[in-house]
């Protein structure tokens, strides 16, 4: 049998499927994240574990003052997928959109034990301050990947209707680290990075480096 | 006599007695004659008219009781045959010259194929019962 067939039966039986790692998925606000779904083959091929963090379509309460009620909800999805990928001893990355980035950084933040392998983020709306020094040395990061667009019309506007909000997505974060990989695209927007092709070429080889 | 493992998933499938009996047969004769046989699910599907995801469960179930050990096979895509095997993914090279048809392959899950070698314990069993 093929392992894209082996791997769910050992999973139900307790064995330890075949994988080189996992990555756990969170997608912005106004969308449920179809990126999510096109990545999610390429990442099985490649022999990442693939974990979906959904938390619905979401408008309003992402917004101030109910951001914060928002991050409630999320963040102990990502820490329940951070925990069922551990099952496995896999290590595990993260990839976050736009208010998916928020959501991650905040459940570091609120999870000193949660510990991720790599981050990847596109269109963040995190501030350009996160500290990520901090993270780096506790151990909850290894190595970061910051894809961002300075034309991207929504993390311009984030800062000012999403508290705690920031345009790590038009401008990279500051100051410079060496743990931090920032990549500056012209026409990608605030979503355009999605995509099978792009996960392929850049995101796989990132989460799989050693 | 029937197999210590296959005891077990005799005890779990109460409900598929005569697919596990017609596996344990299979396995023991081919082990008999060669200790070292590779088990395949698609040649045991083959050789027993038995629905394929049953077999499929059934040997790695074989393999959670500790009777069958993993074996991966990194097959050509080009339908040349096994490139390279291993016992772990991570003895495999993300890419590689393949030595069937000479292109270069990145490592993909739709390439592996997962069989099984008996462990240390069914072998013990098999000789015992070709004793008895």
């Amino acid at each position: 049998m093929r392992a894209p067939v082996y791997n769910p039966i050992a999973e139900d039986l307790g064995i330890k499927p075949l994988y080189l790692a996992a990555a756990i998925s969170v997608h912005g606000m106004n969308t449920l994240g179809p990126w999510q779904k096109n990545i999610n083959t390429t990442l099985q091929d490649n022999f990442i574990r693939h974990s979906l963090v959904d938390y619905g379509y979401q408008r309003r309460r992402a917004f101030r003052p109910f951001t914060g009620g928002l991050l409630h909800e999320v963040a102990p999805l990502i820490v329940a997928a951070y925990v069922d990928s551990q099952r496995w001893e896999l290590p595990t990355s993260a990839i976050g959109h736009s208010f998916g980035t928020l959501s991650i950084g905040t459940a570091l933040r609120w999870n000193p034990d949660l510990m991720f392998n790599r981050i990847i983020t596109f269109g963040s709306i995190l501030p350009r301050d996160f500290p990520w020094r901090t993270m780096f040395d506790r151990g909850q990061v290894q190595r970061v990947l910051n894809e961002f667009c300075q034309s991207d019309p929504w993390v311009r506007r984030a800062r000012f209707c999403i508290a705690g909000a920031g345009d790590s997505g038009c401008r990279g974060f500051h100051p410079p680290e060496s743990f931090i990989d920032q990549a500056g695209y012209d026409w990608t927007g605030h979503s355009l990075l999605g995509t099978p092709l792009h996960c392929q070429q850049v995101w796989v080889p990132f989460i799989l480096a050693r | 006599m029937s197999l210590n493992a296959f005891d077990n998933l005799r005890s779990t499938h109460p409900d598929w007695l005569d697919v596990i009996a017609a596996i344990e047969r299979l396995i023991n004769r081919t082990l008999r004659v060669d200790p070292h046989a590779v088990i395949d699910d698609e040649i045991i599907t083959q050789q027993v008219r038995i629905d394929p995801k049953q077999v499929m469960r059934l040997l790695v179930e074989l393999e959670g009781w500790h009777a069958l050990v993993r074996r991966l096979f990194w097959l050509c895509p080009a339908g040349r045959g096994t490139t390279l095997e291993a016992s772990s993914l991570q003895e495999f090279p993300a890419f590689i010259e393949c030595s069937r048809c000479g292109q270069e392959h990145r490592l993909h899950a739709g390439d592996v194929e997962v069989k099984f070698l008996p462990s240390d314990s069914l072998l013990r069993d098999v000789l015992a019962t070709q004793d008895r």
